[in-house]
């Protein structure tokens, strides 16, 4: 229970509107992208500036309360959810977008700032920011740099930590400092920008990012190549990829996906096929064209039985809003999905795939592959219902199997999602003791009372 | 400072042949500098193999208190490897294996000790490049470059080192051995602690296996030199290749003072435009021949429609643009030949501020005596100031540090850094307070601590003398 006298001083800085506490208010803020945690806080508060957060923190701190920071709560790895209770600190108000530099191509942006509405703004200049993370509908750029987020077109661009220059962010204890700068090319101290990015908000509170930003490039094209094995869809990924053809997305549905987006809205997706990639370059018109036919080229060879290049960009949109769809449907068909993050290298996904199909069978569960197989990020899902105990321990099985496997290929356990509540159970399968460890200690100098974001990444 | 290098030295025998240590006076001076003219001499060079000696190496350090200064090639342009306050220098040049070459990931796995340029060679014969390439010295090692986080040329379009490296194995100043990071470019499980290894200077570990992305290598460049009668015109160059949606792979540029001393220096310097207030340089890269071709003639358009631009030239070929390239590596030789002493910059700004920071040190050179030379990387703003004195010459040595702080404050009042690819080390730490609040000075020395709580791995660097 919040104190009334911590609720008249956070309504002191931050004015009664921007302070709840009502119970509606408090379900709302319980619970992110995942649907299996849900916590209440006591109160959630939205600042609108830097000091107002250092005020907050400050008084936290003093008081020894939980501060979960927040954005558009999209996450999936339970990061944002308020797990001991206390404030979570909404940055959805600090939306401002502040700065976009043409010259220098970068911006200066709040960390409310929705991903799609960043990139809407930067179209108009001819700009975009590269990691796409595919909730970026409501993600908000502060959460996208607290997770360092990935995405589809993580194979050519590389994920979010290479976009953030600099942060302001706001101490567990309240000061207010700036890591990293405005430049590329920065080597004073340590790299502590780096240290915060992917933090999971346990570290501090962004309260604004200074991006680095590509120019939009001119053209695109979108190839989709129909498998009548699975494992061989892993295969051309890197087929590909070793003969010099780096798409900026190459995405991997499964059978069981194509057929429920064929369900949805039918496009003409090969029904019987057991998986699709999707290709997709972009760059310059003619190096585009190039890439594209050596793709038709290397796939063929590979054990594609069919390959379609989409003839507009009408055609091409089609088949994005199936792989975008493709979630929605793993979702919309089960009641409990536990939907996983793992990451190994491309050469392994063959091996990873196989191990989804013997681990299905074995515990007889439905399991889905769709994800980003240019860098090796899949992710397998399998559909149960967790009011089903014995079902969904058996699923719970199958992904501890994988989650191994993962591990035994040289993967990781998470590759965009981040640990959050969701993984923590399987952190020490993967960092040798010593690493944790030393986690905890760089946490615990950031941290002393442990009040940011407490909880999470480690048990 | 009395160590008790005996003990150290009996301890090292029991795991390590003799030829691994070094303790003779001649052999020890070897070790005693990189690239800047800092020097001083260890106690004892030990050369370990593996992972293992360098762990036993270590905790025998920790156990009797004996710093220790990791070191690779010694090219280092910030001092960051000189033992300053004598001890151990670990060196790994023996640890120079390339263990992995992985076509299927594009990704390898190096010893620390590997040579940069002897790693370009292996893998261009898979067709591979490892992007991150500090080209200017044959002899810089992985190891350090990694320590460093080191930039170069490319930059602009491949990003810097850190944006290479995927996973690290290294030893912590007790003898711990950790492995952080891992063999995927997406890997969200817990703090970064590959970015705050990566470029720590050799304070926080020592880098023992170096897991990075590799690149197919690009088949096509194309370069061009464009010679222009105005700085601010030549920001306006660039700026226009980018917003053609033109990355290229390297934008140098060098003012005239430098294409003077050059034309001075080649012998074929006599094709240089010394009347030239700026030289541009500028490479594309890629894998498909019509578009790098359409590229370059759009760069070459771009220049002639800037109404700063003398002349712009496309090399006919590899060997003509390789006369260019010379120009601009042979820029640090010629300024060298002038015969004077050098204190040297490498302050970095938001790129559209590049000609605007040298307009500036035009203005602080107009009221002093010392000369200043200034060239570097136009496409990340990263800009090389060489600011040349005699030090014999009490007058011109003061002139001369008065003109880098000045440099430097100049460079922060336009959003800029102090050093963008040499590192602090030595040279840059008593200036760290210009540029950092004694919070994030404070945090940094907090994880210091933590990973090193003697402070024993190569001490006396990164940090201010006094706070």
């Amino acid at each position: 229970m919040l104190k009334e006298s911590i609720k008249n001083e956070l309504e002191r800085i931050l004015g009664k509107e921007n302070v709840l506490t009502s119970p509606e208010a408090l379900k709302a803020y319980s619970y992110d992208g995942t649907t299996s945690w849900i916590r209440e806080p006591d109160v959630v508060v939205f600042p609108t500036t830097a000091q107002q957060v250092s005020e907050i923190m400050k008084l936290a701190n003093k008081e020894k309360i939980p501060v979960t920071p927040r954005g558009g709560g999209t996450n999936v790895s339970g990061g944002s959810v308020p797990w001991l209770g206390g404030i979570v600190l909404c940055t959805t108000k600090m939306n401002k977008i502040l700065k976009i530099d043409k010259e220098n191509l970068t911006a200066t942006v709040e960390p409310g700032v929705v991903l799609q509405d960043l990139n809407i703004a930067l179209a108009k200049e001819g700009l975009f920011f590269p990691p796409d993370p595919q909730s970026f509908l409501g993600a908000t750029m502060g959460g996208i740099i607290a997770e360092n987020a990935g995405g589809p077109a993580c194979v050519k661009y590389g994920v979010t930590k290479q976009y953030v220059l600099g942060l302001e962010v706001v101490l567990p204890t309240g000061e207010i400092v700036n890591l990293g700068g405005r430049t590329i090319k920065n080597v004073v101290g340590y790299d502590l920008l780096h240290l915060f990015i992917s933090s999971e908000g346990t570290l501090g509170v962004i309260t604004r990012a200074e991006l680095k930003l590509n120019p939009l490039p001119p053209a695109k094209k979108t190839t989709m190549a129909v498998y009548a094995d699975v494992a061989m869809a892993g295969e051309s990924v890197f087929r590909v990829l070793e003969n010099g053809v780096i798409p900026d997305k190459i995405e991997l549905l499964d059978n069981w996906v194509i057929n429920r987006i064929e369900e949805m809205m039918p496009m003409g997706l090969p029904k019987d096929a057991d998986a699709v990639l999707l290709f997709e370059c972009d760059g310059i018109p003619e190096a585009v064209e190039k890439e594209t036919e050596k793709i038709v080229d290397i796939v063929k060879k590979y054990g594609a039985v069919d390959v379609r290049i989409a003839k507009d960009m009408d055609e091409a949109n089609k088949y994005w809003l199936a792989r975008r769809a493709g979630f929605a449907a793993v979702f919309g068909k089960a009641k409990t999905v536990l939907a996983e993050d793992v990451t190994v290298p491309r050469g392994k996904i063959p091996d990873l795939i196989r191990k989804c199909k013997e681990v299905a069978k074995k515990y007889n569960v439905e399991i889905v592959v769709l994800g980003h197989a240019g860098d090796g990020n899949l992710h397998p899902s399998v559909l149960t219902d967790i009011n089903n105990q014995d079902h969904y321990n058996r699923s719970v099985k199958a992904m501890d199997e994988i989650i191994e496997e993962a591990v035994n290929l040289g993967g990781v356990l998470s590759g965009e999602h981040g640990i959050g509540l969701e993984k923590q159970r399987f952190l020490k399968r993967q960092l040798d003791p010593v690493v944790i460890d030393m986690m905890k200690k760089i946490k615990a100098l950031f941290d002393p009372n442990n009040i940011m974001n407490p909880g999470k990444i480690w048990e | 400072m009395h160590y008790d290098i005996e003990s150290f030295v009996d301890i090292a025998k029991t795991f390590l042949r003799h030829d691994q240590i070094i303790t003779e006076k001649e052999g020890l001076s070897h070790f005693s500098y990189d690239a800047t003219e800092i020097r001083s001499i260890p106690h004892v060079v030990v050369l370990p193999e593996s992972t293992e000696e360098v762990s036993k190496i270590m905790r025998c350090a920790y156990d009797l208190e004996i710093p220790v200064t990791p070191q690779g090639g010694r090219t280092g342009l910030s001092g960051g490897a000189i033992p300053v306050v004598g001890g151990i220098v670990l060196s790994l040049v023996k640890m120079n294996r390339i263990l992995e070459i992985d076509t299927k990931n594009l990704q390898i796995v190096v010893e620390p000790g590997v040579v940069a340029a002897d790693l370009q060679g292996t893998l261009k014969g898979y067709n591979l490049f490892f992007p991150p390439d500090p080209s200017s010295t044959v002899e810089s090692t992985i190891g350090g470059n990694v320590a460093e986080n080191a930039g170069y040329t490319r930059a602009v379009k491949y990003g810097v080192t850190r944006d290479y490296i995927l996973g690290l194995e290294a030893v912590l100043p007790d003898g711990t051995i950790i492995n952080v990071g891992g063999h995927t470019v997406k890997n969200v499980t817990g703090y970064d602690l590959v970015a705050l290894i990566t470029g720590s200077e050799g304070t926080l570990a020592v880098i023992t296996k170096i897991i990075c992305k590799v690149l197919p290598m690009p088949r096509i460049r194309r370069t061009c030199i464009v010679y222009m009668d105005d700085l601010i015109g030549a920001g306006d160059f660039v700026v226009s290749i980018f917003e053609k949606g033109i990355t290229p792979c390297a934008i140098e540029l060098m003012d005239n003072y430098c294409i003077n001393c050059v034309a001075d220096y080649l012998p074929s310097g006599e094709a240089l435009r010394r009347d030239a207030e700026v030289l541009v340089l500028v490479e594309i890269d890629g894998h498909h021949e019509v578009a790098i071709f359409d590229e370059a003639k759009d760069i070459i358009d771009l220049a002639n429609k800037n109404r700063h631009t003398i002349e712009s030239r496309l090399a006919k070929d590899e060997m003509e643009a390789e006369k260019f390239w010379r120009i601009r590596r042979d820029t640090l030789p010629a300024l060298k030949a002038k015969g004077k002493d050098h204190l040297e910059a490498d302050v970095v700004v938001p790129r559209y501020k590049l000609t605007f920071l040298i307009q500036a040190i035009k203005e602080i050179e107009r009221s002093h005596i010392v000369k200043i030379a200034t060239f570097g990387h136009a496409g990340d703003g990263n800009l090389h100031v060489t600011i040349q004195y005699r030090k014999g010459n009490f007058k011109e040595t003061e002139d001369a540090y008065t003109v880098l702080e000045e440099v430097y404050k100049k460079t922060i009042s336009m959003g800029g850094k102090l050093t963008g690819e040499h590192g602090v080390g030595i040279t840059v730490k008593n200036y760290l307070n210009l540029q950092m609040s004694k919070e994030e000075i404070e945090l940094m020395k907090r994880i210091k601590m933590a990973f090193d709580p003697k402070g024993l791995l190569n001490p006396k660097k990164v940090f201010p003398d006094h706070l």
